[in-house]
């Protein structure tokens, strides 16, 4: 099940937020896991069994760490092993035969294989969990029960963020609700799907009629490329928003996601604000673990481009995300050995920089094959082509507004602005009953956008 | 107070709309946006483990969200108003009309077009002559640069050059902007009397002055009209009818019946166009009991078509009308119905966006 979508926003929240305060607070947790587990059974039915899975092998493994000391190691290993067993047969599996058979002229059948939904997710944050119980860091989890709460609890379980168990381990047991969170929890919700449905998809449809017209221009290249960028920030960070504000409304308290990535000053800048739990998560499991910048330059480097080659293959089972990851981790290392200072000194420049590079890493990220990369950046700086034409100053008169919007919406001016209004004595008054009307039109816009995506006209049936 | 207000005025409405969504008996059908809505889903295993059981839920529920009608316009509006976009579900207005855009060329589709077309008269043709016509769509008309439009010389030219050994009668100079309907694509009857003439002349049928009657039906929304947020009245069908239409037979292939050449209470059908010529019919054959002439019609042919050979009935005994969006090409071959050995002319007669979009063509 989406978000974005009305089985999901008129049907499943309201009667799981009803089921959930109308049911004793010990029941809790069991309503949000059966609530949860339907949530993934709604989208990817058969791959229920995964999830469940998952959550037995990785509950288990936490207690056989505890209760065999001596062996922890084994049953660690022996995790991970499962782990990322799984997610290597049904995320990279025929993209490593794909390629065997590239390699050695050889032609192994590929399996048919559909990837579960969320499965990186779960597997990093399931990883995570055991990860530190072995450390030392957390405690088991009460029972299997509370432990597949914490792992299929759906605010977060098809695209993160990646939350720790360390990080809810406190309010698993034991959390407040409140007025006043369920309100923000709603009132950040509503803010991110408007997000994803009134910007991210938009993007889309904008990124989208640019590839379709009928002589490309270098302009229609560059709008492409601001598009599919704009798309990725808004649909990814709306998610975000949505996950982290329906923790709220059942009392969880989940990290920040996101910090205006598009505003960096610096790619180590954009990659302290883009998908922190990810990051932070191949920091803490990964680059420390391998001797992080404690083991000399070389290396430093090493582990550098190591993580990013993982960080690419994380995303995706194809080689545009291994040179995606790459990419970064050439421009990491060339900041961090080569121009820092000079960003450091000159601000303007450098903001602009690291957006123009951001913008071309989502080229990479969006382009599947090797030669369409190539072939798109050569469109964005071919003079043989025309700088525009009639269809792409109509589409971007079409989607003027909304680029606009976009590029607004990148910065934290607006929330300063509202801040400023929030804070001042008649902003706060005239907020008290403007805002959640505001939200309830919002929710109500929104709404007119999913339902219409669904127009799909008998022009096309006939015609 | 502010946090109470918030949960009331989200949280109420999902809850609201949940208890009405519930409540409300399912419709069958969406007059606006021409098409069946969905109903409640068939269970099964194989469907739940397809993901396929679920799904089909998602588009119910969607399909049969309260207000929806509502919640569509308010979408449209907020894009055009507020949003400031120009065209809305690939439509734009221009003064008081609807415009679909389709601007980028396919060539692939016109290559399957042409090949399927050669394919099954190089299969079925004996020795008629070949005419064919390409409609324009509207907006070829709208006199704006900054609109994106079809290279339509190139479509044109690339047809030309597969349909070397058939006769080309153009019309793009016998029509104009409102030839068409204000909310449709298609064009009116009533605007066709230069293309009559011309495709009349250009196949060297003989002059004739038949009088005409004119009857109108009404109201006609078109299949523009609710995509896109608009004050466009409701539309009037005119049609013309004499003593030969009037008593003309239409043998329904498919419905294996009679039916009539004009049928008003088809206005009502989620296509208004099904007056004429009962609308899609994957094989039609319309025989003229006044006929004077032994001519024989063979057409090749979509939507279009329905309106303008009701006014090629007097000028032929016989008028086969094949639509290959409904009938296979392969399949003609056991219906002896179709008269290819004594057949006169044969027209392929398509508009743009088929032709730009022919894979629909069998």
């Amino acid at each position: 099940m989406v978000f974005s979508s009305i089985s999901f926003l008129y049907y499943f929240l309201p009667l799981c937020i009803l089921c959930y305060f109308l049911i004793p607070k010990k029941f809790r947790n069991f309503v949000l896991l059966i609530f949860s587990l339907f949530f993934y059974f709604y989208g990817e039915s058969k791959y229920i069994i995964v999830l469940i899975f998952s959550c037995i092998l990785n509950y288990y493994s936490g207690k056989l760490i505890i209760k065999y000391p001596m062996q922890k190691k084994f049953w660690l290993i022996a995790n991970l092993a499962i782990n990322f067993g799984l997610l290597f047969y049904f995320k990279y599996f025929n993209f490593f035969i794909t390629n065997i058979n590239a390699l050695f002229h050889i032609n192994f059948s590929l399996f048919h294989i559909i990837m579960p939904i969320g499965i990186s997710f779960f597997t990093f944050q399931a990883t995570s969990y055991v990860i530190d119980i072995y450390k030392g860091k957390i405690q088991p989890a009460k029972n299997v029960f509370d432990f597949a709460t914490y792992l299929t609890l759906f605010p977060q379980l098809i695209a993160g963020p990646i939350v720790r168990y360390e990080t809810v381990s406190q309010e698993m047991q034991n959390r407040t609700t409140s007025v006043s969170l369920v309100a923000s929890g709603l009132k950040r919700f509503i803010i991110g799907l408007g997000k994803k449905v009134l910007l991210a998809n938009l993007l889309g449809a904008f990124a989208t009629s640019l590839e379709t017209i009928a002589t490309p221009t270098i302009l229609s290249f560059w709008l492409k490329a601001l598009a599919y960028t704009f798309q990725i920030y808004y649909d990814f960070s709306g998610y975000s928003d949505m996950a982290i504000g329906l923790g709220l409304v059942f009392g969880f308290h989940f990290l920040e996601n996101f910090n205006y990535p598009l505003i960096a000053s610096s790619i180590t800048d954009f990659w302290r604000r883009w998908h922190i739990s990810l990051s932070t998560w191949f920091r803490d499991y990964v680059y420390i673990p391998l001797g992080g910048n404690r083991a000399g330059k070389l290396k430093q480097m090493r582990n550098i481009l190591l993580v990013w080659l993982i960080t690419g293959l994380w995303h995706g089972a194809s080689w545009n995300f291994v040179l995606w990851g790459l990419y970064f981790a050439v421009l990491l290392l060339l900041e961090k050995f080569v121009w820092q200072k000079f960003l450091d000194k000159h601000k303007v420049f450098a903001h602009i920089t690291t957006f123009i590079l951001i913008l071309f890493s989502f080229i990479i990220f969006q382009t599947e094959s090797i030669t369409g990369i190539g072939l798109f950046f050569k469109n964005l700086f071919n003079f043989t082509l025309p700088f525009t034409n009639v269809e792409t100053n109509f589409y971007l008169r079409n989607y003027l507004v909304i680029l606009l919007l976009a590029f607004i919406g990148m910065g934290p001016w607006i929330k300063n602005l509202y801040n400023k209004i929030a804070t001042s004595k008649v902003g706060k008054k005239v907020l008290i009953v403007l805002e959640p009307i505001g939200l309830m039109i919002l929710l109500f816009i929104i709404t007119g956008y999913i339902i219409d995506d669904s127009y799909n006209p008998f022009l096309y049936f006939r015609f | 107070m502010k946090d109470k207000l918030t949960i009331l005025c989200i949280l109420g409405p999902m809850l609201l709309f949940c208890i009405l969504g519930i409540m409300k008996p399912a419709d069958e059908l969406s007059l606006e946006e021409r098409r069946k809505l969905e109903q409640v889903p068939n269970f099964s295993v194989e469907s739940i483990l397809n993901n396929s059981y679920f799904s089909k839920w998602t588009d119910y529920l969607t399909d049969q969200f309260p207000y929806r009608t509502f919640f569509r316009q308010l979408k449209g509006t907020i894009s055009l108003n507020l949003f400031q976009k120009i065209e809305e579900n690939n439509v734009i207005q221009i003064d008081n009309s609807l415009y679909e855009l389709n601007p980028t060329i396919n060539e692939d589709s016109i290559n399957y077009f042409t090949e399927l077309l050669q394919e099954t008269l190089d299969k079925y043709n004996h020795s008629s002559h070949v005419y064919y016509s390409i409609i324009p769509d509207q907006i070829y008309y709208v006199d704006d640069s900054q609109i994106p439009k079809l290279d339509y010389k190139k479509l044109v030219s690339q047809v030309q050059t597969a349909f070397q050994n058939y006769s080309y009668i153009s019309l793009f100079e016998e029509l104009n902007k409102d030839s068409y309907y204000q909310t449709d694509i298609h064009w009116k009857q009533s605007a066709l009397q230069d293309v009559v003439q011309k495709l009349k002349t250009e196949m060297q049928l003989p002059t004739s002055n038949y009088s005409w009657t004119k009857q109108e039906v009404t109201p006609f929304y078109g299949a523009l009209k609710s995509r896109i947020p608009n004050n466009i009245k409701a539309e009037t069908i005119t049609y013309y009818t004499n003593d030969i239409i009037e008593e003309a037979s239409v043998f329904n292939y498919e419905h294996q019946q009679f039916e009539k050449v004009y049928q008003k209470e088809n206005i009502h059908h989620l296509d208004g166009y099904d007056v004429f010529l009962s609308g899609a019919s994957s094989l039609l054959f319309i025989e003229n009991k006044m006929a004077t002439t032994n001519r024989e019609l063979i057409v090749f042919r979509d939507s279009f078509a329905s309106s303008l050979l009701p006014l090629f009935i007097p000028d032929y005994q016989k008028i086969t009308v094949i639509d290959l969006r409904y009938i296979t090409s392969d399949y003609l071959e056991n219906v002896e119905e179709i008269n290819w050995q004594d057949t006169t002319d044969i027209l392929l007669l398509y508009s743009i966006p088929i032709i730009n979009n022919s894979f629909t063509l069998k």
